[in-house]
């Protein structure tokens, strides 16, 4: 498991600091202007759901909304989508009963503070957490990994 | 990018002890007894640690007559690294950019 931290202080107040992750027009201004074709989907609520795709980059993401507190924190579950990937997978043999758990789901986990009324902090840290596929062989030689891990704990090491 | 091997090479580099052995190997080969001395470990241990290394790719072994040598295969740290400098870059771009959207609008004009 590893977390990338960033944290930026950004123009603007707590409110609309948090409304710029949460209202899709807003969103859609800065997150990939790069990538005009880019299709935003919002639904901020705990359970709703998140996604960005750029179809001619073939590039994107879609996630669950897991935390909704407005306005100091928001976090999300985030998979990677890519055809490419997604075809490459398939030529792998990745025959998968559950898609996200084979894909790897990430998480995205951001903390809005208020350091004036007209400049807001923002903290994000966007983890890759482990997830794998119980039944193919990849995943059997990740639990066997990982339990030889718990056996080298270093509380327990000598 | 294979996630799994993410994950692995992530896995090899969370504990205290295999980063501590990383570095140590980032200065050039070593044998076994100066991993276990780096770590402040047991050779036992020190073997256990260098066998996960050793699955994801991280560390490679060679015999050297009577000695084991231990050295970094720096290609094993590449997808964790890659991670870490895509998101990070990700985050980095658009934060800059929602300052400066945020900054136009607040701007009296």
């Amino acid at each position: 498991m590893t977390t990338v931290r960033i944290e930026r202080e950004v123009a603007g107040s707590l409110a609309d600091a948090f409304r710029a992750f949460t209202d899709v027009d807003v969103l859609a201004r800065w997150w990939w202007p790069h990538l005009p074709d880019s299709v935003y989907r919002l639904d901020p609520r705990p359970g709703g759901s998140i996604s960005v795709r750029s179809a001619i980059a073939d590039i994107g993401f879609h996630g669950t909304f897991t935390t909704v507190e407005p306005p100091t924190r928001l976090a999300f579950t985030w998979i990677w989508t890519s055809a490419a990937i997604e075809e490459a997978r398939d030529t792998a043999g990745g025959s998968s009963v559950d898609e996200d758990a084979e894909q790897g789901v990430e998480t995205v986990d951001i903390v809005f503070t208020a350091v004036t009324e007209a400049r807001t902090r923002v903290l994000v840290s966007h983890t890759s957490t482990d997830q794998l596929s119980q039944t193919d062989g990849v995943g059997q030689g990740w639990n066997d990994v990982m339990d030889r891990l718990a056996a080298l704990d270093p509380t327990h090491e000598d | 990018m294979v996630k799994s091997q993410i994950d692995h090479a992530s896995l090899a580099i969370a504990s205290p002890v295999r980063r501590s052995i990383i570095e140590r190997l980032a200065l050039g080969p070593a044998s076994m007894t100066d991993l276990a001395h780096v770590g402040h470990i047991s050779l036992p241990a020190a073997d256990k640690h260098l066998r996960l290394l050793g699955d994801a790719g991280i560390v490679h072994k060679t015999k050297a007559g009577r000695v084991t040598e231990l050295r970094l295969a720096p290609a094993g740290l590449e997808p964790v690294e890659q991670w870490v400098r895509r998101t990070t870059l990700l985050w980095e771009g658009a934060l800059d950019r929602l300052d400066a959207v945020l900054a136009a609008e607040r701007s009296p004009r």
